[in-house]
């Protein structure tokens, strides 16, 4: 829908509470400057955590509903989970490439997606005291600078019980979830064709990724889902933690094929995406299946296919893909 | 354009705004939502999404359980008819 063919496009509605250190661009797109701490980088899932509570913090300030404390209707908690996060890099900066004491600048771009969900875009560069552009979402797809650091989070809110419930037809939005005035994506653009593609047919691939052979195909390794470790403050399983788990797959698929450790945490993460698909109980176990390609044209360049399966209840839980670099070929 | 071709092409654009990939030609006629791919939250978006574009106020159980497009069509129309009076 194009902003001309709303039906009305209130203003933004005064946020309850702003984030310190969040100051508008303009109505629907935020800035911040932040100092990487030891609690937002490494080869974990930190910077993608923190990389969440921006997206919160940001469709807190576009559209006044405070999501760190929205409700329903019934007044029950509701949850802006996410659906599908990117993190697109390059050689230049990826969430490896960023360490202790660095000053990055993160522009975010709120994006209406309908009554259900919302949209994110996080543009991340190093800080080099300019003022921060606007954050247009077609030139961000198609006009990749090397030393951003795009990152897309589509969000849809849920309530607690009834995700996944075919039951009806239930609004989850929160009381007062202003969508109308926020701008739209062209839907070329739409992260609902990666997510849809993703959760149809198990892959982000349509076949065999061009130029790139099969070195790995059927990797698997079982992980335990920990309530110590894997949960989030509301018990559910934790966004971030899906980072972490591919991650543990993934250094077991180092292993596998005779890469050591420091060749595991001096890979270079240019491209990771993640669809979600369901949540986890705290005692279950989770296989993680791989496939590994590799580029024919560069050998240091692999895509890293991932399914992540629920055991017990016997449903996908997530589907990913990465693209790596400076993975020593080990065979 | 007769009101229910009006409504059509709402219908249509509407459910393309939530299932981008779509082929334009399938948001017809027998098919259901979730034929064409719309899980629970597509599907109220989709309706809310509906409700909007035609200022209609209708509690959304009442689209619970439509078999169809064409049956959501006729539901939107009889709507904007009652909302018009005739």
């Amino acid at each position: 829908m194009t902003s001309a063919e709303r039906p009305h496009a209130p203003a933004r509605p005064k946020a309850a509470w702003i984030p310190a250190g969040v100051e508008h661009v303009d109505a629907t797109t935020v800035v911040r400057t932040e100092r990487v701490t030891p609690g937002m980088c490494g080869p974990n899932s930190l910077f993608a955590a923190r990389l969440g509570d921006w997206t919160w913090d940001a469709v807190t300030a576009a559209t006044g509903t405070d999501v760190y404390d929205a409700r329903g209707e019934d007044g029950s908690p509701v949850y802006l989970s996410f659906s599908y996060f990117r993190i697109h890099g390059s050689r230049v900066l990826h969430p490896l490439s960023l360490g202790f004491g660095d000053r990055i600048r993160v522009v975010s771009g709120v994006f209406g997606e309908g009554s259900e969900s919302v949209l994110t875009l996080h543009r991340v560069r190093r800080d080099d005291g300019s003022a921060p552009r606007p954050l247009d979402p077609v030139a961000f797809h198609t006009e990749p600078d090397p030393g951003d650091l795009r990152v897309e989070n589509f969000n849809r809110w849920i309530a607690r019980g009834r995700e996944g419930s075919n039951k009806g037809l239930v609004r989850a939005a929160p009381v007062g979830f202003s969508h109308h005035h926020l701008p739209v994506v062209p839907r070329e653009f739409s992260p609902r064709l990666a997510y849809a593609h993703a959760r149809d047919n198990g892959t982000f691939l349509d076949g065999p990724p061009e130029g790139h052979d099969a070195v790995v195909t059927g990797f698997t390794v079982d992980y335990p889902v920990e309530a110590s470790r894997d949960l989030n403050g509301v018990g559910l399983l934790y966004f971030a933690s899906y980072f972490a788990m591919l991650d543990w797959a993934l250094l077991r698929l180092w292993a596998h094929l005779g890469r050591g450790e420091r060749e595991f945490r001096d890979r270079a993460v240019l491209d990771q995406r993640i669809c979600y698909l369901g949540n986890a109980d705290a005692d279950t176990t989770i296989r993680i299946t791989l496939i590994l390609w590799r580029n024919t044209a560069d050998p240091s360049e692999e895509r890293i296919e991932a399914v992540l399966h629920d055991l017990g209840r016997d449903t996908a839980l997530a589907v990913a893909e990465l693209k790596v670099a400076g993975g020593k070929p080990g065979r | 354009m007769t009101a229910r071709a009006r409504i059509e092409e709402v219908v249509t654009e509407t459910v393309l705004d939530i299932l981008p990939g779509l082929d334009k030609d399938r948001v017809r006629g027998r098919a259901h939502l979730r034929d064409l791919g719309a899980d629970s939250v597509d599907r109220v978006e989709i309706i809310v999404g509906l409700l909007d574009r035609l200022a209609i106020q209708e509690p959304l159980a009442s689209f619970a359980d439509l078999p169809d497009i064409d049956a959501l069509t006729d539901l939107l129309h009889e709507l904007l008819d009652e909302r018009s009076g005739r």
